[in-house]
């Protein structure tokens, strides 16, 4: 028997739905996809949001047509500067007489853990657990195994609640049910990840339209996420300043002729822009254009730099830096990057048997939401509860009440 | 409670425990439509199962109206391959079988109890029947037949003439199963041919009006007096209710020629007659020409 599942990525410049039929528990198939161009967000932030609304809406709506289904639930990426990551710990000594630690005791671990609430209007978007400690040492799965004590730490990540909020309408407002709200950098680091590179440690960068999003792995689990509010949309801001065009020519320039670093074949190059109106038509460099995305880009990768500090350490990284995100495409990023961070960086890599109009750097957030929504991250002989998505409540949810 | 406690129950605030704000006002174009499009789902769904409901309720309604004897709510049975048959009178077994006919593998649910009751009544001789079912094989009959008092004999064209019975309530029918020995102690019945009216369908008599009048004095001798009952032959009246002045009823015995009853206070009656046949004048006749206990308190007797 088959299951559809959905996913939303409400991205900077434009909203993706992905609809995945799953078979077998296991198999997915992704049977409904679409993009609509997004001009309601601001790095990552809704600010207009029935301009967001049809966009997301559209989006859903065709890739519920082209898979011809229609989704219950969906996986929603959030993404955002207002997002924080911080470690929260909870323990519990082993209830039964004879020492077995069992699911209560990792229950009252996690409550334990989770108990923290955050500052007022804000609130939690995601735990990410970390392995188990059963008197300090790290399993995987405690239950039945004798200790005294078992502690579980969090990767807890909170968020603005108004923007959490209006993000869950989207999808509440279109009839559907959210199944899980992800972090978008563990999404994208889900996808180009495997596990092998996440146990021999990896910085993920997902660069973004608004934002840039990184999650860093260590040992296998999340060491840090963070959201840098700079996006491929910043380079397109400063070529439209620097070169005097407006955004959507320099847009165009940057898909076209982008490059993060200049070589010295860029100085004889000239860039006809031609039809826009008010300035006529005329010539620019192309080196200028490249020094004004190359300055944009080492300042990204600085602040990234500065974000992690010691994190970043290449000891820590063996599989290095992984690039993805639609900026991702800028040819020489990874070179710059690298120069930068001070560690190895290339592009990412999708697993095979994705098509290749799915196997793009800007689709790996929403691709990464099916897969990440696939695997179970509950605590371990931990009962799932079922979702309630009957007739009634979904009707309600669609007119309203 | 301690604090400590306390704290355990706070829900932590995560996502999920942000309550969804709905507009009714669509957030976008694409939402709108698909409300509509539910609505419309809605409302078309809504109508087509208040049709359903509606044509199924004017089918049952129908039905009702119409022939629900014969629908069949109980579903297949066994057939019949045992009949109880109960009667008060001569009515037996093997009459019953006859009259019923065969049965042909009749399942007990196809009976039709209604019918057969209906069939049964119109047997003079019966006077109330019960049917029943005794599941899963068993058809269950019980009559009440009429007693006759009386027998009526009219001339027919065919057979010269019939026999006919009559009941305390007036009813005449041929009779069917009564020995002749029986018979022959019924005292007859001798009335003008006036007070007998053929049935429309020309087969059988109506009811004799007078009969309920004389039957008590019939019953009352049966019971209290059988030596002389035995010995009455003819039975005639003339207008033979109370009410009226001139009304009589009058017998006939083997040993009495004529006794003239007043159709009031019969039991009265009786005990003077049987206390003037005890007088040695009477009780050493042998005939008897006439006896008057029609006057009150006043007898009139001839020898």
């Amino acid at each position: 028997m088959s299951k559809i599942i959905g996913a939303v990525e409400i991205g900077t410049s434009c909203a993706k739905a992905l609809v995945g039929e799953v078979t077998e528990g296991k198999s997915l198939n992704i049977v409904g996809k679409s993009v609509r161009k997004n001009e309601g967000m601001r790095k990552g932030e809704i600010v207009d949001f029935r301009k967001v609304a049809s966009s997301v809406h559209a989006a859903l709506e065709e890739a519920e047509k082209m898979s011809g289904t229609t989704v219950d639930s969906v996986y929603l990426a959030q993404t955002g500067a207002h997002i924080k990551g911080s470690f929260l710990r909870g323990s519990a000594n082993v209830a039964s007489p004879d020492g077995r630690v069992s699911v209560d005791d990792l229950q009252t671990a996690a409550n334990e853990a989770k108990r923290k609430q955050p500052a007022s209007g804000r609130s939690y978007v995601h735990h990410v657990r970390m392995p188990i400690q059963l008197d300090g040492r790290s399993v995987e799965d405690p239950v039945g195994m004798i200790g005294k004590k078992v502690e579980l730490i969090y990767w807890s990540i909170e968020g603005d609640e108004s923007a959490i909020r209006m993000n869950l309408d989207l999808a509440h407002n279109y009839g559907l049910e959210v199944a899980d709200l992800i972090l978008s950098s563990i999404a994208s680091s889900t996808m180009v990840a495997g596990p092998d590179l996440r146990r021999a440690g990896v910085l993920v960068i997902d660069l973004g339209a608004g934002v840039t999003d990184l999650a860093l792995y260590r040992n296998g689990n999340v060491a840090y996420t963070g959201v840098i509010p700079v996006g491929g949309d910043h380079l397109t801001g400063d070529l439209s300043m620097g070169l005097r065009v407006l955004e959507p020519y320099a847009e165009e320039l940057k898909l076209e002729y982008g490059k993060a670093q200049s070589d010295p074949s860029d100085v004889d190059q000239q860039l006809w822009i031609i039809g826009n109106k008010t300035i006529g038509d005329r010539k620019v460099p192309r080196k200028t254009m490249t020094d004004i995305i190359h300055v944009r880009v080492v300042e990204l990768f600085e602040i990234i730099s500065k974000e992690l500090g010691d994190l970043l350490d290449t000891s820590e990284l063996g599989a290095g830096v992984l690039l993805t995100g639609g900026a991702s495409r800028l040819p020489g990023i990874e070179q710059l990057a690298s120069k930068v961070l001070g560690v190895p960086v290339t592009k990412a890599n999708f697993p095979s048997g994705l098509g290749n109009e799915l196997a793009q750097p800007e689709n790996s957030t929403v691709l990464g939401l099916l897969h990440y929504g696939l695997e179970d991250h509950g605590l371990p002989g931990e009962q799932h509860k079922p979702t309630n998505s009957g007739f009634i409540k979904k009707l309600g949810g669609l007119i309203g009440i | 409670m301690s604090k400590a406690k306390k704290n355990d129950l706070v829900m932590p605030a995560t996502w999920r425990n942000l309550k969804p704000k709905f507009s009714r006002k669509s957030s976008s174009r694409v939402v709108g439509r698909k409300r509509l499009a539910v609505a419309a789902r809605f409302i078309f769904g809504a109508a087509i199962l208040i049709f359903l409901f509606s044509f199924l309720y004017l089918q049952i309604d129908k039905d009702a109206r119409t022939d629900v004897g014969k629908k069949d709510y109980i579903g297949p049975s066994l057939p019949i391959n045992q009949i109880v048959f109960r009667s008060s009178g001569p009515l037996n077994h093997e009459w019953f079988l006859n009259w019923l006919g065969p049965l042909r593998g009749s399942s007990l649910v196809e009976v039709d109890l209604e019918k057969l009751h209906e069939n049964l009544l119109k047997e003079e001789q019966i006077s109330s029947a019960r049917i029943s079912r005794s599941f899963p094989s068993t058809l269950v009959v019980e009559i009440k037949e009429r007693v006759p008092m009386l027998v009526l004999r009219l001339s027919d064209k065919k057979k010269g003439y019939l026999d006919w019975l009559v009941s305390s309530d007036g009813s005449l029918y041929r009779g069917e199963g009564y020995s002749k020995g029986m018979l022959r102690l019924i005292p007859s019945l001798h009335i003008p041919a006036s007070l007998i009216e053929k049935t429309p369908d020309g087969k059988g008599f109506k009811k004799l009006k007078g009969i309920p009048v004389v039957a008590p004095l019939l019953e009352l001798a049966r019971r209290d007096y059988p030596e002389l009952y035995r010995d009455w032959s003819v039975v005639s009246y003339n207008r033979p209710y109370d009410n009226d002045p001139g009304a009589s009823i009058t017998i006939k015995s083997n040993r009495i020629n004529r006794i003239r009853f007043n159709p009031s206070n019969y039991a009265n009656q009786l005990k003077r007659l049987r206390y003037l046949l005890d007088e040695p004048n009477f009780s050493q006749a042998s005939s008897i020409h006439s006896i008057d206990l029609s006057h009150g308190r006043s007898v009139f007797a001839k020898i």
